[in-house]
């Protein structure tokens, strides 16, 4: 069903909204929610909640790219949820991997004036990721928004592993300098 | 900042390029290249019988050899690749715009449509908002393939202020929709060539950041490329000019795009 009319079932408040999004969109969540988590438990528990979550929003919401909108809900669940576990000493996943990459990146402090800082980062983010290759980019919005292994996403682009981290790692460093150029420190 | 905030800031990244990275088709795996040498043979072996069998059997003298054109489509037009012809327009299918399950809003069905080259004709819509742009119903693919004017299609263009500008990569003058005249694309040619290497030319200011359209769109806005987002440089001295930085390449790189009239301008 197009997306459209997903949407509007859930402004209807149509119930067969939510088993019409799993079906569509099922494999998709699970698969970011298993990357940053690790469990298949875990994962379809998230799952579960990120339609609980579309439904509440929406409305308010018409996301114009419905696969992108569930996307951030449920990474942002499973975050959290991987948040818990961390300290619960229990967990796995490439959250880890990934958190150590962009560690580079960071300061390590909490600076409470960076708080009016975050919108102006994520800006510059958005900007300096239209500058690079489509390939580039696709290479870390897998690693650092879909949270994908660097074997995944070497396989998705016919590329070595290694070259797949040689290449992150360059991004890194061009996002730091991109960052940097514009007075904002991470 | 820590690792955990960053993270969770990169989950704001725009939508759209989420949206463009899921929908990209992954890359099809390199042939194997043992393999590859018995496909060259292949391939070879295929051509020779091709251009081989014709001429065997080839009878000058018969007056019943059959007419080619009866496979090309209503035209009998072989010069040119399989396209759509609307309006005395030439569309081309989009290497860039995704298929989509569904027709796009504001689109409708014409009975207008000309299929060159094909050996059947498909439903085909047409939004008259924009025209740059048509959508054919493939039934093997069951879905809607856009098709791009041929006039926009692959072509690098930058909308600076109202103006639009087009590559020199693109500025084509003897194609039968020329978007510049000939006298006119010799003479940037011999003052600019089409790209500069190493050097911003003086007198070439900053204009800003080009924001990226989309492939195949047609660019609006006060600084806007469907070619990619970049640097543009400007020059009061010629304003018929504008520069694009390449920043790939190792040392810098300039485009050239020259203005030109285009014809899908508001």
């Amino acid at each position: 069903m197009d997306d459209a009319k997903i949407v509007q079932l859930y402004w209807d408040r149509n119930q067969l909204a939510i088993p019409v999004t799993a079906d569509k969109y099922g494999s998709y969540c699970t698969s970011i929610a298993r990357n940053i988590l690790g469990s298949r438990e875990d994962a379809e528990e998230c799952v579960n909640d990120t339609w609980l979550q579309a439904w509440n929003s929406m409305p308010p919401h018409r996301p114009a790219l419905l696969s992108a909108f569930l996307g951030k809900i449920v990474r942002n669940l499973s975050f959290n949820r991987h948040k818990h576990n961390t300290a619960a000493k229990r967990g796995g996943g490439e959250v880890p991997a990934v958190l150590d990459e962009l560690a580079q990146l960071v300061s390590g402090g909490d600076d409470v004036h960076q708080q009016v800082e975050y919108k102006e980062i994520t800006r510059a983010v958005n900007a300096f990721l239209l500058t690079l290759p489509q390939d580039k980019r696709g290479i870390f919005i897998r690693r650092y928004w879909h949270t994908d292994s660097i074997s995944a996403i070497a396989s998705r682009y016919n590329m070595k592993e290694n070259a797949v981290s040689v290449t992150l790692n360059r991004l890194r460093k061009k996002l730091g300098d991109y960052l940097k150029e514009r007075g904002l420190y991470l | 900042m820590t690792a955990d905030k960053l993270y969770e800031l990169l989950g704001d990244i725009d939508q759209t390029l989420i949206n463009e990275c899921d929908a990209r088709p992954r890359p099809k795996a390199k042939p194997d290249p043992a393999r590859q040498k018995w496909y060259a043979a292949v391939a070879c072996l295929c051509i020779a019988v091709c251009i081989a069998l014709p001429l065997m059997l080839h009878k000058p003298d018969s007056p019943h050899s059959s007419d080619q054109s009866d496979v090309q489509g209503d035209t009998g037009n072989n010069t040119q690749p399989p396209h759509i012809s609307l309006g005395g327009v030439a569309y081309y299918s989009s290497s860039h715009i995704p298929t989509s399950r569904e027709l796009p809003e504001g689109y409708e069905l014409t009975e207008d449509a000309s299929f060159i080259g094909y050996s059947q004709s498909s439903p085909c819509y047409v939004n008259p908002d924009r025209p740059e742009w048509i959508y054919v119903y493939s039934e093997m693919r069951n879905a809607y393939v856009c098709y791009v004017d041929q006039r926009l299609r692959g072509s690098d263009i930058i909308c600076y202020n109202g103006e639009y500008y087009i590559s020199m990569r693109n500025a084509h003058y003897s194609s039968s929709a020329p978007a510049v005249t000939k006298e006119y694309y010799v003479k940037m040619d011999n003052k600019y060539g089409r790209y500069i290497d190493g050097y911003l030319p003086d007198g070439f200011e900053l204009a800003g950041e080009a924001v990226f359209t989309g492939k195949d769109t047609v660019p609006t806005g006060a600084l806007a490329s469907n070619d990619r987002s970049g640097e543009v440089y400007y020059s009061t001295n010629d304003p018929d000019v504008l520069l694009m930085e390449d920043e790939k390449m190792l040392n810098p790189r300039y485009y050239v795009y020259i203005r030109y009239d285009c014809p899908f301008a508001p």
